[in-house]
């Protein structure tokens, strides 16, 4: 690969996916050519509004994709390894080691009938390995007589006793990282119990204990209230700096963006249409939908009479516009839009853009 | 001097828990526990809180769509609590509510023309069909869609458009108080600002007078002339939104503001993190109902509700103490022009 | 400013009728016993205008209990008749009938459900405690004793039959509506002052009743069969009158000698008590939220 070497600090490469999605109604168009590389460590941001596809694009990655989508162009690359052409298997050993997603809605994946704490030592328990390096390392012995039935091979495998020891020591760590305040009792308790920012901490807490190399967050405070919002976004601050994995944050909210990401890729009716460092964007936004979104805004910090909007409403994917599938919408589209696809173009400081108004072929 | 169009004062709504075979009262989720507010002629109230605050329940206790357990409401002097049938839906008529849902807030099965006359025809607000029929297309173009739009059924339209419909039939009983009960928070930014910005033009057109409740800050910020903050079923802090976002006293009012992630990342500020989550309105704690959160709270803040008072003219604090209380969003940057 | 819009304006119902057909027509077996479900009524309703109704009358008994052969396909009954110009006029009765108790089951079901799903309180408690009687005696023998009670003849057999059949609507439909008036655009209707009567008659029953509709085809053939039955056991039609259940008791003294008499009028009641619930089974299929995506 010729482009290995300047892009050999990316973790995630994901190369022009796209992605249809076969309902009643007909083909919709979800992923567009999806192009984007998350580096090793940072904090990405993919904003855009309902329906744009970020949601997809992060299914796509950890592979729970629902029956009727079907990817049709592309792969996305971990470390090298294309996602894509995974067997169910070793998609789901990617899942269980590598990625950990986390969703807007913690209730749906958790199990209601076994606790927070049967549920984190079964994450714990898949990995013998690291236990038995743990044990080794914390001197976590159980009572005599229940020790190491089981010597069978080279590798180091604790007794199940044991493991679920381990286990459990673990599980605390990680829930008191996420900061919640008496992981012993969390522990004990059921999903309904709880509230939903701790719950949301659980996720975390999930997520967490795979010591993933990408952790995916999709509208995690989404659902939240603004105060819990704010503990939430703190907690991944504080993780941001402890951590080194990199984080692919989805949200709508570009107040979450600008406060938690290193670098931010909006997107629009299936396409990345701008990607640049946080500051830069919001600095100097060049994507016409770009610019509108901020404008459309209502800001706190800033005086604003009337707030500018994007005429209409976002496409029908099933009947995408041609060309730009932005430019119904746009107020400098010329004839060029209508026709042609506008790539993904650099125009310095590591800020790209498509849109025809920034190509050499500009009207 | 503007007069006062609607008054709420000590409004209570707590819903009773039943349990057990005889179904006897449990206990009660006081949803509104005690609620005082004051809205004139022509101007924006927003009523900002978090899930639970029991914002939203006060706007329907207004309408009547749920009873209140107490209090007043006043609407340009006349108390309405206690009117009845015809009386009631006279008055009711001089109110209209826009809700949260556009997807379930329209009949899937009646037409758009149905659903604006049916209100003006039940009422006998205008005599004919062909009255009635006209009214509802000159309503449909002010909220910025088009009379073939009438003839169409809710299924096909946008979210954006179902919101400018359910605004149109608010309208159609002329009425003088629009409640906007987080009229935007299921759509997407830039149909928000559409909307929000139908919201200003329509006020200003039909002289309403708005009470916008939201949980969005940023939302209440853009659109309101003064904010209501509640918690827990009762305004922690009342004042000009200037007051409010730029020098809030209340404990509760600076976390908020502070908290809010504000899309700017050359900002720098001090946030304020509240710890622990919402206690339960089953379960209000004693004296202030903030303290459990407060970083301030004292042993005084568990025995003794602080009021709802008057520090300056129009600025409501229920509060034990003059916090002296930093500017939740730098000064220097506030004033920032776009 | 209108961005892409389907330029369709359909009614939900007629897109949804659309979206059903086409469900509809993937399931083979359902195809069939609807078309033949459509065959049936077609058949009723054209009946008495291929077949002149005094054939039912017109008594041939040197001709009677002829086997199946070229001029009578399906042989002749005890009086000469040809029995497939009778079980084609009775068909006509059968379905009817059926029709008739359906249709006054839904209107009753429909309308108390509703009320009492949408009042509540009282209203709601007695009638339940209504239905709950309705549901404790099996539906054959209640419309048995009904039946007895009011006397012989036609209408007392569809009244009988009727008073069982309306709890079950009521049920389903006060379910339902006890989840509709939850909805917000109820609320929105009550903000907007209208009266409560309004909005059940104009809003809440016409976005609640598809179940039930459903549910009376799915019942359709099972109604078909009670009323067959009881007719069979002596309620309902006199010796002459062309109907089902009726024409197999009368076979069944020539079991031995015309066992056709008996076979076909069965055959017949049972194809279209089958196709009924294939259809309605269909259609409920159909409507299966499950099914949509």
């Amino acid at each position: 690969m010729s482009s290995a070497t300047e892009k050999n600090d990316a973790l995630l490469q994901v190369n022009n996916v796209r992605l249809d999605f076969h309902t009643y109604a007909g083909e919709v168009k979800a992923l567009d050519g999806v192009t984007f590389l998350v580096k090793k460590g940072e904090a990405l941001g993919l904003v855009g509004e309902s329906g744009c596809g970020k949601s997809v694009t992060a299914l796509t990655i950890v592979g729970l994709l629902p029956e009727n989508a079907s990817v049709t162009e592309g792969e996305i690359l971990l470390a090298g390894e294309n996602l894509l052409a995974m067997t169910h298997d070793q998609i789901r050993k990617v899942r269980a080691n590598k990625i950990a997603m986390v969703f807007q809605d913690p209730t749906t994946f958790l199990n209601p009938v076994l606790t927070i704490g049967e549920q984190l030592e079964e994450v714990f328990l898949l990995n013998s390995e690291r236990l038995a390096n743990v044990a080794a390392e914390r001197k976590i012995e159980v009572e005599a007589g229940k020790e190491e039935q089981d010597t069978s091979g080279a590798a180091p495998k604790l007794a199940r006793s044991r493991q679920k020891k381990v286990a459990k020591a673990l599980s605390i760590d990680v829930l008191s990282q996420v900061r919640l305040a008496d992981p012993e009792r969390t522990l004990k308790q059921y999903p309904h119990e709880l509230s939903g920012g701790m719950r949301q901490r659980c996720m975390i807490a999930m997520a967490l204990a795979r010591n993933p190399v990408l952790f995916i967050a999709d509208e995690i405070t989404t659902a939240l209230d603004v105060t819990i919002q704010a503990q939430i976004l703190e907690l991944l601050r504080e993780l941001k700096r402890q951590l080194s994995g990199s984080t692919l944050l989805i949200t709508h909210d570009l107040g979450v963006v600008a406060e938690l990401c290193d670098r931010v890729a909006v997107m629009y009716a299936g396409n990345i249409i701008e990607l640049a460092d946080v500051k830069e964007l919001f600095a100097n936004p060049l994507h016409p939908y770009t610019q509108g979104l901020m404008r459309a805004i209502p800001m706190i910090d800033r005086r604003m009479e009337r707030l500018e909007t994007i005429p209409g409403s976002v496409p029908d994917l099933i009947y995408p516009p041609s060309g730009c599938r932005f430019h119904p919408r746009c107020p400098f589209a010329f004839e060029k839009c209508k026709l042609e696809k506008p790539e993904l173009l650099h125009v310095g400081k590591g800020h790209t853009v498509a849109c025809h108004l920034y190509g050499e072929g500009k009207a | 001097m503007t007069k006062t169009v609607l008054e709420i004062k000590g409004l209570k709504k707590w819903f009773p828990i039943t349990g057990g075979i005889l179904g006897r009262v449990r206990g009660y989720v006081k949803a509104v526990d005690g609620v005082d507010l004051e809205i004139k002629e022509g101007e924006t109230y927003g009523l900002v809180g978090e899930s639970g605050s029991g914002k939203t329940t006060v706007g329907r206790c207004i309408l009547r769509l749920i009873e209140p357990t107490a209090g007043e409401i006043i609407y340009r002097g006349q108390e309405i609590t206690k009117l009845k049938g015809e009386a009631f839906r006279r008055v009711r008529r001089k109110f209209g509510i826009v809700f949260q849902d556009p997807y379930a807030s329209l009949d899937p099965r009646q037409t758009i023309k149905g659903a604006l006359t049916e209100p003006m025809k039940y009422h006998k607000i205008l005599e004919s069909d062909e009255e009635a029929v006209e009214k509802a297309k000159d309503l449909i173009k002010r909220v910025g869609l088009n009379e073939d739009h009438l003839y169409r059924f809710p299924h096909e339209f946008s979210g954006g458009q179902r919101q400018r419909i359910a605004v149109a039939r608010a309208l159609t009983t002329d009425p003088d108080v629009v409640i906007l009960d987080e009229p935007t928070s299921f759509l997407d930014v830039s149909v928000q600002a559409q909307i929000l910005n139908l919201l200003s033009d329509l006020q200003k057109e039909f002289n309403l007078t708005y009470l916008f409740i939201s949980h969005n800050l940023s939302v209440i910020e853009h659109m309101s002339n003064r904010v209501g903050v509640m918690y827990l079923g009762a305004i922690m802090e009342a004042a000009d939104k200037e007051i409010i976002y730029r020098r809030p006293e209340h404990p509760y009012t600076h976390a908020l503001i502070s908290a809010l992630p504000i899309p700017n990342p050359a900002l720098t500020r001090e946030r304020v993190i509240l710890s622990g989550d919402v206690p339960s309105p089953v379960d209000i704690p004693s004296g202030c109902r903030f303290r459990t959160r407060c970083p301030y709270a004292t042993d005084y803040c568990k025995e003794k509700e602080p009021p709802l008072v008057a520090r300056q003219p129009g600025h409501l604090i229920s509060c034990h103490y003059e916090l002296k209380l930093s500017a939740p969003i730098p000064l220097a940057e506030a004033s920032r022009k776009t | 400013m209108m961005a892409l819009q389907r330029p369709s304006s359909w009614s939900p119902a007629i897109a949804e009728l659309k979206f059903a057909l086409h469900l509809l027509l993937q399931n083979k077996v359902v195809l069939v016993g609807t078309v033949i479900s459509v065959g049936v009524l077609i058949t009723a309703a054209i009946g008495p205008i291929i077949i002149s109704p005094e054939v039912a009358t017109s008594i041939y008994l040197p001709g009677r209990l002829d086997p199946p052969s070229s001029a009578h396909w399906l042989g002749t009954d005890d009086y000469g008749r040809d029995l497939l110009q009778i079980i084609i006029l009775s068909t006509r009765l059968d379905i009817s009938a059926a029709l008739i108790i359906v249709g006054a089951d839904l209107l009753i079901g429909v309308l108390l459900g509703a009320f009492s799903g949408f009042v509540g309180g009282k209203f709601d408690e007695v009638m339940m405690r209504i239905t709950d009687i309705f549901f404790s005696i099996p539906g054959l023998v209640l419309a048995l004793a009904v039946a007895a009670a009011l006397g012989r003849g036609l209408n007392n057999l569809i009244v009988a039959i009727i008073i069982v059949g309306w709890p079950g609507y009521t049920r389903i439909l006060r379910g339902l509506v006890l989840a509709e008036k939850e909805r917000l655009y109820v609320d929105a209707l009550r903000s907007l002052g209208i009266g409560r009567f309004r909005i059940i008659l104009r809003h809440v029953i016409p976005n609640t009743i598809y179940p039930v509709l459903v549910q009376s085809t799915l019942d359709l053939g099972g109604i078909i069969l009670t009323f067959a039955g009881l007719s069979f056991l002596g309620f309902g039609a006199t010796a002459l009158t062309p109907e089902l259940g009726r024409l197999i008791t009368t076979g069944q003294s020539y079991i031995f000698q015309a066992p056709w008499l008996v076979a076909f009028p069965g055959l017949a009641i049972l194809i279209i008590s089958l196709a009924f619930n294939l259809m309605g089974d269909g259609i409920r299929d159909v409507l299966d939220p499950r099914l949509r995506r």
